[in-house]
């Protein structure tokens, strides 16, 4: 797309394996990123088949500018999630955008059910369906160990090849399943990992080797450098590589707005032995970052396990975040850092998706506590702050152990269905809840954002500010906001570069490799893709105004105090309307 | 009264964790912003005033459906700034 003219997508069919290229000028509307993904997933899925049926698409694709910039690192998938049947959409960095550039590729859309196992090999001048008999069942790091030896491309650094894949999870279909890149980003959300599984696809390997010219290179170098500079000389960043996102235990804590054992409170005792310090000072042993990135925010931490009698330890590594720590950490009452490291390698080995699984425990323990399940139901003992449970737990997930796990493996929503305990249930329109509980911003926010993430419309941000609160006024932060992440979301920067690439900068940059924007197009750019994806949505059956949103929202205060069920709705009701004003528009 | 400050804002209040206000007849927040920014200076007033910036809580509670920075306060509240929290 760099200098070019039209969208190079690829298209892969897993079940005979042919392949086609199609060069798409009219996708230039969409800019890159989640744009063209969203129409290609509209013009490739089937609403009338389920989300796992070999037809139904998975799409991935890179954005305008992805990796020729600073902090336009991540890779976007779209397809339809198996948690919530409906728009399936996740964001993962690493290496992957990188890869995707270099093998000369915009888009990558994968239909079809493999005849078996197997894992799918893209390179600059070849593409094959190869067979991975030999490595389905195993977890995502063994998957890891044995594809990064297979996936040799002679001569060349394995810093130009990216792999995705997925772990027992994804093989057993459990509705968030994730799908690990490069051993520490993921598509975490809405199940991505699920779909690969049914299509018999264990992983894809992305390497590329192409050399693109930048036809004005001065130009391009100094856009270049001063976003460099924006990224590592000011405030603007720095406190992701300092502490990381953990930074946020203590704020939210302090505020009530931490989602605490299942979210019967607000705030966590123990939130000082798990916050952003604590892990680098008990736990830190590196910082990494996304292939693009001059700031490096992935924080590796390191506990050492004993794995048996007669001093036999291992060394366990896994990067932690804010809301693997909110997920795996408050929400169950866990108060070590070297627990939720214990926890959180579980998941990761499994190829679950953290906060999925955080919060169907949390609901799952207070479950059993309340006698809506028993013993019989769960196979161990769950209870807040006991993490050796909730180790066998996570486990039995994966494995779909009994009618219970596989219940609970469809997502909390479907198992509070089967069980009761819905009031308690943590989702947010099917999606198990992220960590914020700050206001009517975060949670209608997400009951209204596309995928129903915290990042659909950072509706967290509008509860700190310090403006009073006005329905109205909320309404449109919320509406505006989702449509400007469209937009972003098509370059696909690094969302902690918000700030550093203003309209300016993205125009700057943007026109300095063959696009010709102005401010307005980028308006209408988001707007088309906003407008896309709640047709999506709404071919698949999604309606705004049906969320029921669980009774503990409107009862554990948040940080702006109690929430009103009746303001939510009327929250709801007001966006709805403004999205569907959206939906007629002809744009 | 007692202001107590988090984190990065700290930078603009040379260290200082704690402010007592002087003047002890603030009824809202704004006004001990206002004294605030008098006492800091202008790096302090202009890091509060990005909306992005900082978290105010009153008595550990936003202020979001208390008025704002209308918020009432009064002697004896606990005024703590925190760091704004992002995600990505
Ligand atoms: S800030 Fe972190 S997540 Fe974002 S691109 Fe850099 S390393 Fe990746």
């Amino acid at each position: 797309m760099i200098n070019e003219k039209y969208i190079r997508v690829l298209f892969v069919d897993m079940n005979t394996g042919k392949i086609r290229v199609e060069l798409r000028e009219d996708l230039m509307a969409y800019l890159g990123g989640v744009g063209i993904a969203s129409r290609l997933l509209m013009e490739n899925m089937n609403p009338e088949l389920k989300p796992t049926d070999p037809e139904q698409p998975i799409v991935f694709a890179i954005g305008a500018g992805a990796y020729v910039f600073p902090v336009l690192t991540k890779t976007v998938a779209m397809f339809i999630s198996p948690l919530t049947g409906e728009l399936g959409e996740s964001y993962a960095g690493a290496r992957m955008a990188m890869a995707m550039l270099m093998a000369g590729y915009d888009a990558l859309v994968i239909t079809g059910k493999a005849k078996r196992h197997s894992y799918l090999s893209v390179s600059t001048d070849n593409v094959s369906v190869r067979d991975a008999r030999a490595i389905w069942g195993l977890n995502v790091e063994e998957t890891g160990h044995t594809l990064r030896n297979r996936e040799h491309h002679k001569g060349d650094s394995i810093g130009k090849r990216a792999i995705i894949r997925i772990g027992p999870a994804g093989e057993n279909g459990v509705s968030f399943a994730c799908v690990c890149v490069d051993t520490y980003r993921h598509f975490g959300r809405l199940g991505l990992g699920a779909i690969m599984g049914s299509k018999n696809l264990k992983a894809v390997s992305i390497y590329g080797n192409r050399s693109i010219p930048i036809l004005d290179h001065k130009k391009y170098f100094k856009v270049y450098q001063e976003i460099y500079k924006k990224c590592t000389s000011t405030d603007m960043m720095a406190k992701y590589h300092d502490a990381g996102t953990p930074i946020n235990i203590m704020p939210l804590n302090q505020a009530g707005g931490l989602p605490t054992r299942n979210m019967q409170e607000g705030s966590f005792e123990a939130a000082s032995d798990i916050c952003g310090d604590s892990f680098a000072e008990k736990n830190l042993i590196r910082k990494m970052a996304c292939t693009g990135c001059p700031v490096g925010c992935i924080h590796i931490g390191m506990y050492r396990r004993e794995f048996d009698k007669g001093h036999e330890y291992e060394a366990i590594n896994v990067s932690y975040d804010y809301e693997l720590i909110f997920a795996l950490g408050t929400f169950l009452g866990i108060s070590s850092t070297d627990k939720i490291i214990a926890l959180i390698d579980v998941v990761e080995k499994c190829g679950l998706d953290a906060m999925s699984t955080g919060v169907c425990l949390g609901w799952a323990t207070d479950a059993l506590k309340n006698g809506y399940i028993s013993t019989e139901d769960t196979l161990v003992e769950l209870e807040f702050g006991v993490y050796g449970g909730y180790i066998e737990a996570i486990k039995h997930l994966s494995d779909g152990t009994n009618a219970f796990y596989r219940n609970l493996g469809k997502g909390v929503k479907h198992a509070a269905s089967k069980y009761g305990g819905g009031d308690f249930a943590m989702h947010v329109a099917g999606t198990e809840m992220a960590g914020y509980h700050t206001g009517y911003g975060s949670l209608v926010g997400a009951a209204v954002g596309a995928r129903h993430s915290h990042l659909c419309n950072g509706g967290y941000s509008f509860d700190q500010e310090s403006t009073k609160f006005d329905p109205d006024e909320l309404v449109d932060k919320l509406f505006n906001e989702e449509i400007e992440r469209c937009m972003t979301n098509s370059l696909v920067m690094c969302l902690f570069a918000r700030k550093i690439y203003d309209r300016p900068t993205i125009l700057e940059a943007l026109n300095t490799i063959g696009w010709s924007l102005t401010d307005e197009d980028l308006t209408a750019i988001g707007r088309r893709i906003l407008r896309e994806k709640l047709l999506i949505k709404k071919a698949l059956g999604f309606k705004q105004k049906s969320v029921k949103l669980p009774k503990r929202f409107f009862q554990t205060p948040s940080m702006n105090g109690v929430l009103n069920e009746e303001t939510a709705n009327m929250l709801i009701r007001k966006y709805s309307e403004k999205a569907d004003e959206l939906m007629n528009e002809a744009l | 009264m007692t202001v107590n400050f988090y984190g990065n804002i700290k930078k603009h209040t040379n260290g200082e964790g704690t402010y007592v206000p002087v003047n002890k007849t603030h009824s809202t927040l704004r006004d001990v912003l206002d004294e605030l920014n008098v006492h800091f200076g202008d790096s302090f007033a202009s890091f509060i005033s990005d909306n992005e910036a900082c978290l105010f809580l009153v008595n550990g509670k936003g202020i979001k459906h208390t008025g704002g920075l209308d918020t009432p306060v009064c002697n004896g509240d606990i005024i703590n700034i925190l760091p704004f929290v992002e995600a990505g």
